[in-house]
């Protein structure tokens, strides 16, 4: 199956205090060989929140960019 | 996962500024006097407060800017720029990765979003590049007698025809193992008191 991913879905895959059974469902139908489809300002939405949390000192740099190399593959 | 638009390349991103050139420009105007940019918004006296707000921790970006009745960008860059020794408080900031390089990319838009269909561009965007590549750039484009936007414009098409290679070259995970180490990445990620993944998202969309 196809579908379209929202950030908001997919930054409760990066917190773990922020997890969703809702959010944790749809990475696993992604793990089973759904697909999913975003725009293309998607990765800047999600960039910009992952880049906030690292200047805030939450997410440590090298953690975000690991995240967003595997939200792409 | 897959993305619907076409290619930065497609698109209409590409006006960047030559900082090498501007610069030089700038420091012209500046030895005969002229006073660059825009006024400022804030007072050098609310900036350093709304840093040490920033640094105190208690209040948003949002909620600073909102006081002082500008944007959360604008209280963004200037928190950003605390870098430079006259603003910098470095006994309440803990260390951060990126103060090692001292190196910072800032990329403003400039102009507005046009966002029709599926085919979403800026306008123009400025890209600031730290002084020793804006030197290898002007260095660059006299060498060729060509400009330094075209340059970037080639660099950036260049990279763009070499990414899908990149990416089948770095896609060895299986689904199920790309998931597997997302949720091992985010082990003991933990948003501060009071955050909620609204807030990060409404951050992102702002």
């Amino acid at each position: 199956m196809i579908f379209v991913l929202d950030n908001s879905v997919a930054m409760r895959w990066c917190f773990e205090s922020a997890t969703h059974s809702y959010a944790d469902a749809i990475l696993q139908k992604l793990a089973a060989g759904d697909d999913a489809i975003v725009p293309v300002l998607w990765f800047y939405e999600a960039s910009a929140v992952l880049s906030r949390e690292q200047q805030k000192g939450t997410l440590d740099p090298a953690k975000a960019e690991a995240f967003l190399a595997e939200l792409q593959s | 996962m897959t993305e619907l638009t076409p290619s930065l390349a497609q698109s209409r991103l590409a006006r960047i500024v030559g900082a090498g050139v501007a610069h030089q420009v700038a420091q012209r105007a500046k030895a005969n006097g002229v006073k660059m940019g825009r006024p400022q918004k804030l007072t050098a006296r609310q900036k350093k407060e709304a840093i040490k707000r920033r640094d105190q921790g208690e209040e948003t970006l949002a909620e600073i800017g909102r006081s002082y009745n500008v944007s959360i960008w604008t209280i963004s860059r200037i928190t950003a720029v605390t870098d430079e020794p006259s603003l910098a408080t470095p006994a309440s900031r803990p260390e951060r990765p990126w103060d090692v390089s001292r190196v910072s990319y800032r990329f403003e838009i400039v102009a507005f979003l046009d966002y029709t269909g599926q085919n979403a561009s800026f306008e123009s965007m400025e890209i600031r590049i730290p002084p020793h590549q804006e030197a290898r750039l002007a260095a660059l484009a006299a060498r060729l007698g060509r400009s330094p936007d075209e340059i970037v414009a080639e660099a950036i098409t260049f990279w763009e025809l070499r990414v899908p290679q990149r990416l089948a070259a770095e896609r060895r995970h299986s689904p199920a193992q790309a998931a597997a180490k997302i949720l091992e990445l985010r082990k003991g990620n933990v948003l501060p008191v009071g955050e909620s993944i609204k807030d990060l998202i409404n951050f992102g969309r702002a």
